[in-house]
């Protein structure tokens, strides 16, 4: 099934140049795949403390995902 | 005494007469310092009914037992007074390097009282005090107003003073400090103006002494060393400080957006960090010794972007380009850019100067307030329209004069208030509450009006930093919000950044407990605080401070929220949502222990320690 993954802030270096960081990308994985499976396949340094949404919202990594949900990963700085 | 001097200085503007007098360690201990000395200096020597720009209100300016240690980002001071904007009470807030030179200069707090006949600014010399005279520098910006002080006094001072924002009295003004920093919210330069202070100078080599400095500096190496997470090279922090927070809010459907109308904005990209890193950024830089270096210089070229957005300075920083950008519809980061420059030479507050404007475009934008009554058309993402209302807002010229009063008024001059998003007539930052119930809670309850300075749930809703609770939910808010009003008060009172602080001085998996932040004042001061026995003393405070608002008439009534909140998200991943602040208020008063309109009981008031002040 295809979800669509978005990495924000400075984790989006890990992306090409010319990759279109608003629409993200969509990515395929397994059917019933959870969050934490998807998120280990991902360039994201693993020592890193990061936050992650699904549809905007923080979920639980065991979280079951579904067609067309968006996962969106960024580092936890804080706010401003 | 260590960490505090133990002295404050009052400064008699009618009478120019400057006082010395010291405070005892016991008050020290119970207040913990700067904005909680601050509050029982307000409490003791000023009725809370006061006219806010009479000469009877107090302006306080403030460092904590921790700023210029060696403490992480020990570089900040507040400004406490009641607010012209809100009527309720300032505490703003700033950072940069005045705070360190401020508490270097021998004094712990500043307290201004009466009104000078004529502009003076207060000169600071390693334990020296005097007014001088400040006429020639009535009516020049905040930059032009630090070169010429210092090239009067001395290379090594630094500066906080007030630009023609604060000596118009626009209830938006800020205090500017080492030309980029502000200690902007709530009018606290109108109240500076309102005095004839134009400034505030200081210099000295006047370092606290420490209790234990060879354990402290053990404590903040540990800080480094996690703080060398956050420095190293591909950082966010590094690469785009707060301006990487456009892309997590816009994710989450809270980004300000056409005056909090909606929660995402189209032009999001355009003003985020990617844009700011590749167009505008100089270099980082960084509060007085701090190691993380969050600020940037940036710079509009004019060549690049146009004559009429060209400058150099600080920022933007997130709560601008929210506000600026996104509540104004503004996807032109030269301009937003621009604009932040203007609000910092000027001496305004970028997020309610924004705020406003969104409120006179929907206004306009509505066909409620005519083209002719602004003096141009002014509809959303109208950037040039933007800059000009800012510069006539310092003056207080043309329409600048409603603008000049902040948003509540403004929606209420034009018989529609529940176009202004604020709180106790405090614009919102750039969180919209009804994706964050915890943000609302707090902008309802705090003492200052809509600030997220005043305990930032949203590092838990949002960031999920540390320990992660969904913004959504309304379970368990009253606790969590109580719990960091707190916390911020603490922070506020020791002298540190909140930025690090939380992330550094507290453990944040366990719940956010000022483990770390309890040792380091401990350290400076010799004080046996705990976490627990710390964040009483920050109830103390924060209870005190309630008691003034209190005393100056506030009740259950006015802790509220703008009626945007209640209707429904249009759009986006929180479509639908609203905030019910009936659902939470009960619950966080009962936390708080304050009866049911409000008003902090006598037992609590008790247990604090505070009765005699009820």
């Amino acid at each position: 099934m295809q979800i669509t993954v978005r990495l924000l802030a400075s984790y989006r270096q890990y992306l090409p140049e010319d990759h279109d960081d608003q629409a993200g990308f969509t990515y395929e994985v397994a059917p019933r795949a959870r969050v934490a499976e998807v998120l280990d396949t991902l360039p994201v340094p693993p020592d890193d403390p990061y936050t992650f949404f699904v549809n905007g919202r923080h979920a639980e990594r065991e979280k079951m995902l579904e067609p067309g949900d968006v996962l969106s990963v960024f580092p936890a700085v804080g706010g401003g | 005494m260590h960490g505090w001097h133990g002295r404050v200085l009052r400064i008699d503007l009618s009478r120019g007469s400057i006082q010395e007098e010291d405070f005892s360690e016991e008050d020290a201990r119970k207040y913990i310092g700067g904005r909680g000395l601050a509050i029982k200096y307000l409490m003791e020597d000023m009725d809370p009914k006061v006219d806010p720009l009479s000469p009877e209100n107090l302006l306080i300016m403030a460092t904590g037992p921790l700023t210029a240690t060696p403490a992480p980002t020990g570089n900040r001071y507040m400004v406490v007074t009641k607010s012209p904007l809100t009527g309720v009470l300032s505490n703003s807030n700033s950072g940069g390097d005045f705070p360190t030179f401020l508490k270097r200069s021998g004094f712990d707090l500043l307290i201004f009282e009466g009104r000078a006949e004529q502009p003076v600014y207060l000169y600071l010399d390693d334990g020296r005090a005097e007014l001088r005279d400040a006429s020639h520098l009535w009516g020049m910006d905040t930059h032009e107003t630090d070169d010429t002080i210092r090239a009067e006094t001395a290379e090594d001072v630094r500066i906080a003073c007030i630009g023609p924002g604060g000596e118009n009295l626009a209830l938006i003004a800020a205090i500017i400090n080492d030309k980029h920093r502000a200690a902007a919210r709530s009018g606290v330069g109108a109240v500076m103006g309102s005095k004839n202070l134009k400034a505030v100078a200081a210099r000295g080599e006047r370092e606290p002494s420490l209790h234990d400095e060879k354990a402290m500096r053990a404590v903040v190496r540990e800080s480094v060393k996690q703080l060398a997470q956050d420095i190293r090279k591909g950082s966010t922090m590094r690469i785009y400080g707060t301006s990487y927070v456009p892309d997590v809010t816009h994710e989450a459907g809270v980004f300000p957006t056409y005056n909090f109308q909606y929660g995402q904005f189209r032009g999001t990209h355009k003003i985020n960090g990617p844009t700011l890193k590749e167009h505008f950024l100089i270099r980082h830089k960084g509060c007085y010794a701090c190691p993380l270096a969050c600020s940037r210089l940036t710079e509009v070229r004019a060549e690049e972007w146009g004559e009429k957005y060209a400058g150099a300075g600080e920022g933007p920083e997130y709560e601008t380009i929210g506000s600026l950008g996104g509540a104004c519809g503004v996807d032109n980061m030269a301009a937003v850019t621009k604009a932040n420059y203007v609000c910092n030479e000027l001496g305004l507050d970028t997020i309610s100067t924004g705020v406003t404007i969104a409120t006179a475009m929907e206004l306009y934008t509505k066909g409620i307030l005519k083209e002719e009554e602004i003096g141009r058309p002014l509809p959303f993402g109208d950037a040039d329209g933007m800059i000009e209302m800012i510069r006539l807002a310092a003056r207080r010229e043309g329409f600048g004069e409603q603008i000049a009063a902040g948003s509540w008024r403004l929606a209420q001059e034009y018989g529609h208030p529940e176009i202004s998003v604020t709180a106790k007539k405090l614009e919102f930052p750039s969180y919209d509450a009804r994706g964050l119930k915890g943000m609302g809670l707090l902008y309802a309850t705090s003492n200052i009006g809509a600030s997220h300075m005043a305990g930032d749930t949203a590092y838990t809703e949002l960031f999920g930093v540390g320990k992660k609770i969904d913004g959504l939910t309304y379970e368990g808010k009253g606790a969590l919000v109580k719990h960091f009003q707190d916390l911020f008060t603490i922070i506020d009172a020791a002298g540190l950044c909140v930025f690090v602080a939380i992330r550094y001085t507290l453990d944040t998996e366990a719940g956010y407990i000022p483990t770390r932040l309890a040792e380091m004042v401990n350290q400076a001061t010799g004080s046996v605080y705990t976490p627990d026995s710390l964040l009483l003393a920050a109830e103390r405070v924060y209870t005190l401070e309630r008691l003034f608002l209190t005393k100056a008439g506030i009740t259950r009534a006015d802790d509220t929220i703008a009626p945007r909140m209640a209707e429904s998200m249009p759009s986006g991943p929180i479509q639908g949502e609203t905030f019910d602040l009936d659902r939470v208020l009960d619950e966080y008063y009962v936390e708080r222990g304050w009866d049911e309109d409000g008003i902090p009981t006598q037992q609590r008031l008790e247990t604090l320690g505070i009765s005699h002040y009820a």
